[in-house]
């Protein structure tokens, strides 16, 4: 599975990072607003209309239904963008701005209740109107299908009703200053419930409707002439499932496709020499879990010492080729925050000395088999030796080292996630009692708490203040440990691709393929 | 002959059956639960017992063997975990694939490897069989991916004659189909081709040095038909037993080059199917797969007898 997305569902978790709350501003689609180039070429060119874009994909995708999970994830939002419209997405300098919606506000001052108002006219493929009664379908959807990743995201919404053909009223559960944060992707890219495609999928109000697809072998999407924004540039878009990282770019390279979604930081820093562009955001953080409930991790000053020993811009260089960024917080360098309260810096002098008082000790560190990953591991190994403690490398495939996540079986384990992206929204579930995402079983009363006054907090510096609080007690007791900010997103040719949006700031790589255009 | 196949037949559904138990003990046996990967996340252990439950995962190998012989029965071999979709749809759109790579593949290195190690074996120490030794050697060396590597970077980045990646279906458009098909066919036919170059190069070098041959030579037999009609047959027997194997594992051996091909095929099948832990999918490739190698195994036995029949006169006493 891919590095993005380490357990199927992760990925549609993980929402916005920057918080708009009440008065969002409307982004018209396709009004260029959010079409800054990451290469020159694109703010120069004009678009051109018509032909065919060939988008190299990392993985089969084995269902185009937003509660399947199955596009969930970053890596294939191209393919979920050109078939269905996000209520909510980012704009290029990260702030979250409504798109299928009109507007997303809070009605109350505890956020726990919000209004959304969506735009008027817009229809489903079939010509069916996408209103009110269509959003709670596609919602209570997502709540229902056990394979969905946003069924914890719908439960916390007590109660949806709406109020006008285009506005529905949610009564949540609790406060959530950051609500609309969630519906990026699967829960905000609205599916009918009562219409499907030939293939079996539901369909959406998307720029493009998908008119072939073969499992294992792509996709193909034509243009919607009733689409209710600005038509999308290309005619066509393939969708060809090419799932080794070398050939996919040397697919690149031949002229075969236009573009390709990568992980692999050697292609970014290549791609210039070929003549090619990346439109890269850090898109996923790795870090390490401490598996706190069995030796040697029991011991805080164990953890400390781990934590202590490595160097995190050394792993930038080994394990990311030097892309990205080394990762200082649970809050990412492009979240919007200040970092007032750092992991406490390498310092192998310090790691020593703790080694030194509770004496050496051994651990093993599960991998799940990525090259990354185990380039992290062997460097670590190093590290940890300079400072008494041996950590052998357990590398092991996606599947067995998720069963050892889930069930705890580990001493410390690499995980790779998107989740640090949208940290307002996700920081209760990494480090909250009982979290979904909160593999190490962390539990701290005064870090809920501060949880909880966060998710009813609207002030943007008040966040902050919060954000960093919580950071600096999880580093007191040190359940992870961070490592780097990785690359992700799209590499591709500007001779025959353009359009492609620039995610530098922003928590999410989403590539729009309605806003891409062949130039040759 | 009847008893003899009805003999293997026997030994081969004595295999088959192991097989088949062994596949049917991998839910209990490896570690993961496919639950994590279709459920993600949001799973709460109720959720994934209750899962469990549903698929039958828990359940003994032999139930599981005899469930599936009864879907099978039906023409029925399970529905994908992970995709839904029926595995019998699943491998009529994947088997095909495949087979056509390995056939094609099979036969392009024969192609290759036969005539270039007999006109060697028939003058050792020649250009052609230093330079046709010397390559085999490379090609033996070098890993498939590397080859594959290659092979894109000459053909599809620098030429640009063919294209790096993808799948055509021949009923959509039989050019682009045999285009997309030449460099993993290339890739695989070299290797192949390199073992059974020096499999036959070897045995030929020795049937060349018997007394037959040279009196046929000395009868003044042209050596083009010294080589296909008295040497092939009779130093052929190690290239058929490769060939029987290569066949029967390569079902399942293609995963490197469909993978960096881009092609739907039984390789990436199974492969994916095991990292999701979709064991319905893996149950029955795995029967299929040493069904096939069964199967190639009994027609190289069968094929020694027809080659050679004092293999059957032996057997006989």
């Amino acid at each position: 599975m891919h590095s993005t997305l380490k357990l199927a569902g992760i990925g549609a978790l993980t929402a916005g990072l920057a918080i708009t709350l009440a008065a969002c501003s409307t982004a018209e689609p396709g009004d260029g607003a959010s079409r800054s180039a990451s290469a020159a070429e694109s703010a120069v060119a004009q678009p051109v209309d018509g032909g065919t874009i060939v988008y190299g994909l990392d993985r089969d995708i084995t269902s185009l239904d937003p509660a399947s999970g199955a596009i969930s994830s970053q890596t294939v939002q191209s393919v979920a963008n050109s078939i269905f419209d996000a209520l909510m997405q980012y704009d290029e300098n990260g702030d979250l701005v409504p798109f299928l919606a009109e507007s997303f506000e809070a009605t109350d001052d505890t956020s726990s209740e919000w209004l959304l108002t969506l735009r008027d006219g817009v229809t489903f493929s079939d010509g069916s109107p996408l209103d009110a009664t269509a959003v709670i379908s596609h919602i209570t959807r997502e709540g229902a299908e056990e394979t969905s990743a946003s069924r914890a995201t719908v439960a916390t919404i007590a109660a949806m009703e709406p109020v006008s053909d285009t506005q529905v009223r949610f009564t949540l559960v609790a406060p959530n200053a950051s609500f609309p944060q969630y519906f990026t992707r699967d829960l905000g890219q609205i599916a009918s419930t009562t219409a499907q495609d030939e293939f079996g999928f539901p369909l959406g109000s998307g720029p493009y409707v998908t008119t072939a697809y073969s499992a294992g072998t792509g996709i193909t999407m034509t243009k919607r002439a009733d689409y209710w924004g600005e038509a999308a540039h290309a005619d066509t878009v393939e969708f060809k499932v090419l799932p080794d990282a070398d050939s996919r770019y040397q697919s690149l390279v031949s002229g075969a496709v236009d573009a390709i979604w990568s992980e692999v930081p050697s292609q970014f820093t290549g791609a210039e020499g070929d003549g090619l562009v990346s439109a890269t955001g850090h898109s996923a953080t790795s870090f390490g879990l401490f598996n706190s409930h069995a030796a040697p991790f029991d011991d805080v000053e164990a953890r400390k010492a781990v934590e202590l020993a490595i160097d995190p811009q050394a792993l930038l260089a080994v394990a990311n080729d030097g892309t990205g960024a080394v990762s200082t917080s649970v809050l990412q360098s492009t979240s919007g925050y200040d970092i007032t309260d750092p992991q406490p810096a390498y310092d192998p002098a310090a790691a020593k000395a703790i080694v030194d008082k509770i004496g050496g000790f051994e651990f093993s560190y599960l991998t799940d088999g990525r090259g990354e990953a185990k380039a992290r591991a062997e460097a670590m190994q190093q590290m940890l030796a300079e400072v008494g403690i041996t950590m052998t490398i357990q590398s092991s495939d996606m599947a067995t080292w998720g069963a050892a996540l889930y069930s705890g079986d580990y001493q410390m384990l690499d995980f790779t996630t998107s989740l640090f992206g949208n940290i307002d929204t996700n920081l209760s579930m990494l480090v909250g009692t009982g979290g979904l995402a909160n593999f190490m079983g962390y539990s701290n009363a005064d870090v809920d708490a501060q949880l909880a006054e966060l998710a009813g907090e609207t002030d943007h510096d008040a966040r902050g203040v919060l954000l960093n609080s919580i950071a600096a007690q999880v580093w007191d007791e040190a359940p992870l440990v961070m490592y780097t900010e990785n690359l992700a997103g799209v590499i591709y040719n500007p001779e025959t691709l353009q359009g492609v949006e620039d995610f530098t700031n922003r928590p999410q790589v989403s590539i729009q393929t309605r806003l891409m255009w062949h130039a040759a | 002959m009847i008893h003899f196949v009805a003999r293997r037949g026997v030994r081969a559904l004595g295999v088959l059956l192991l097989v088949a138990v062994l596949a049917m003990s991998t839910p209990l046996l490896l570690p993961g639960s496919p639950a994590l990967a279709v459920l993600g996340l949001e799973a709460s252990d109720a959720d994934i017992a209750a899962f469990n439950e549903r698929y039958n995962l828990g359940a003994d190998p032999f139930t599981r063997l005899w469930n599936w012989v009864t879907a099978l029965l039906h023409g029925d071999l399970g529905t994908s975990i992970v995709t839904g979709s029926a595995v019998t749809d699943q491998l009529a759109e994947r088997l095909p694939v495949t087979l056509e790579l390995v056939v094609v593949s099979l036969a392009l290195a024969l192609v290759i490897a036969v005539p270039v190690a007999l006109r060697a074996a028939w003058r050792p120490g020649s250009v052609l069989d230093r330079v046709s030794q010397s390559l085999a050697f490379v090609l033996l060396s070098m890993p498939g991916f590397v080859l594959g590597m290659l092979l894109i970077y000459v053909f599809a980045v620098s030429l640009k004659a063919l294209p790096a990646t993808g799948w055509v279906p021949f009923a959509e458009d039989p050019v682009e189909h045999l285009a997309h098909l030449v460099l993993p066919v290339v890739t695989m036919a070299l290797a192949e081709a390199a073992v059974y170059l020096r499999a036959l190069r070897a045995d030929a070098d020795d049937v060349l040095g018997s007394t037959y041959i040279h009196a046929a030579q000395a009868r003044g037999m042209r050596p083009s038909r010294l080589l296909l009609a008295r040497a092939l047959r009779p130093a052929s027997l190690p290239l058929v037993t490769l060939v029987g194997l290569n066949l029967g594992m390569a079902l399942g051996g293609t995963l490197v080059v469909e993978t960096m091909y881009a092609i739907p095929g039984m390789g990436r099948y199974v492969a994916t199917a095991i990292g999701q832990r979709d064991y319905p999918v893996i149950e029955s490739t795995t029967i299929i797969l040493a069904a096939a190698m069964v199967v190639a195994t009994l027609l190289v036995d069968l094929s020694y007898r027809l080659i050679d029949p004092r293999i059957a006169h032996d057997a006989r006493h």
